[in-house]
């Protein structure tokens, strides 16, 4: 239970998705412009990806016998985020469980963020136990919500701010976000060269 | 004259999009995730940008067959399972070229899912198939460019080599920083290197529409406002 709790921790904070990895970034600049959106998008992602990763670690645990190829293994971990997309999208279509079910465009952008595929990957590279992998997947999408979350508000704040023209929008988030992610360093263990 | 001018610049950067016009990097925000973390050596980004190549050919062309019979949702992740397997084909081939590739870890998967190819895929406010496909490979070339050239500067800041070869001892001699391979500083140059994009486009723009109309028609009536003084 505890090295669960770490792993959920380390996918949270110290290999945050955002900005540890770069990830997300390309997302955060186009299509996510509000607090619901955001929680929308990391909610469908998080099922998504848990369910992949521990679909993806089944599938791998079958094949290992067989030493499956480079080619044979990323498309067996793809097929799974597809599957589990199809799922969704068949659940999305013909039930109606939800009061105000997501649009199809946002889970298709969940469901293939880089995100998605990145904490699936990595999870199933650490070759760790079905839970243990579930735990990271899960953990790796929820810091990527929070990052995003806590992105979006400095965004918001910029928006009031006197900055300068040539900086506004894109520029200073990215400048934002590498002064957020140079405390993350400091965190890790990374020195500045003095 | 001046908008003439202007809509003349308009038109010659049109044959650019995604390249100086638009730039898929700096204007778009397309395939940040790459350019930042993995441009740390020249080596590393020329092999992305190889497998960025192909991941999107592949992906054109697939999406140039399929065509508008098949909807957006179920066209991603075709495309993706598509992309995924070029990759990994390509993967131990580009091995013998640089053992650099394995560093890479899952920044390889992530070409196949990259922001340009599905942009195309999923724009809105896509024309038809094959500019859909142009626009791919205008965006793949931009990409390319400013992956390849923020790789030499990246690893010139921090290691003074050029595709693993030292620099003479003189050159640039005491300018190094170590931590240009690092992700926050990818950021802070990606964000830097956006405004002056922005600020390079709006001088141009400045110097083509208000200058002229400044000197033709304000300049004269200053003149003759200062000499009735």
């Amino acid at each position: 239970m505890i090295r669960f709790m770490y792993m959920i921790i380390l996918a949270i904070i110290v290999e945050n998705m955002v900005f540890a990895r770069a990830l997300e970034t390309s997302t955060l600049m186009q299509k996510i412009n509000s607090y619901d959106r955001i929680i929308a998008f990391g909610s469908i992602a998080a099922i998504i990806t848990t369910l992949s990763g521990m679909m993806s670690w089944g599938a791998l645990y079958f094949l290992r016998p067989l030493s499956p190829s480079l080619l044979i293994r990323n498309s067996a971990v793809m097929l799974c985020i597809v599957i589990v997309y199809g799922l969704a999208l068949l659940l999305l279509r013909y039930t109606s469980f939800l009061k105000t079910p997501p649009s199809e465009e946002l889970l298709v952008s969940a469901a293939f963020s880089v995100s998605t595929v990145a904490a699936v990957f990595l999870a199933l590279s650490m070759k760790m136990s079905l839970l243990l992998t579930a735990g990271y997947c899960f953990g790796a999408i929820s810091g990527m919500t929070a990052a995003m979350l806590l992105v979006h508000g400095g965004r918001q704040r910029m928006t009031i701010s006197n900055v300068p023209r040539a900086f506004e929008g894109m520029p200073i988030t990215l400048i934002y976000i590498g002064i957020t992610s140079m405390a993350i360093y400091g965190l890790v263990g990374y020195q500045i060269p003095a | 004259m001046d908008l003439q001018t202007a809509r003349r610049y308009n038109k010659r950067l049109s044959f650019t999009e995604g390249i100086i016009k638009n730039n898929v990097v700096f204007t778009l925000g397309l395939g940040l995730p790459l350019v930042i973390a993995a441009s740390t050596e020249l080596k590393k980004g020329v092999l992305i940008s190889i497998l960025m190549l192909l991941s999107n050919l592949s992906g054109g062309l697939l999406h140039l067959a399929m065509g508008k019979r098949i909807p957006k949702i179920i066209r991603v992740p075709v495309i993706a399972l598509a992309s995924m397997a070029v990759i990994s084909v390509a993967v131990p081939r580009l091995s013998y070229f640089s053992t650099q590739i394995s560093e890479l870890g899952v920044y390889i998967q992530l070409v196949a899912i990259n922001g340009i190819l599905f942009d195309a895929i999923l724009s809105q406010k896509e024309g038809s198939i094959a500019s859909s496909a142009v626009r791919i490979l205008s965006y793949s070339t931009g990409f390319v460019l400013v992956m390849c050239s923020l790789s030499v500067v990246r690893e010139l800041m921090a290691e003074r080599t050029i595709w693993d070869q030292p620099l003479p001892a003189k050159f640039l001699s005491g300018i190094s920083v170590s931590s240009a391979q690092t992700v926050f500083f990818g950021f802070i140059v990606v964000g830097l290197l956006c405004a002056c994009f922005r600020m390079a486009d709006r001088t141009i723009k400045y110097l083509m529409v208000l200058r002229p109309r400044y000197s033709t028609r304000l300049k004269p009536k200053l003149k003759a406002r200062g000499a009735s003084k």
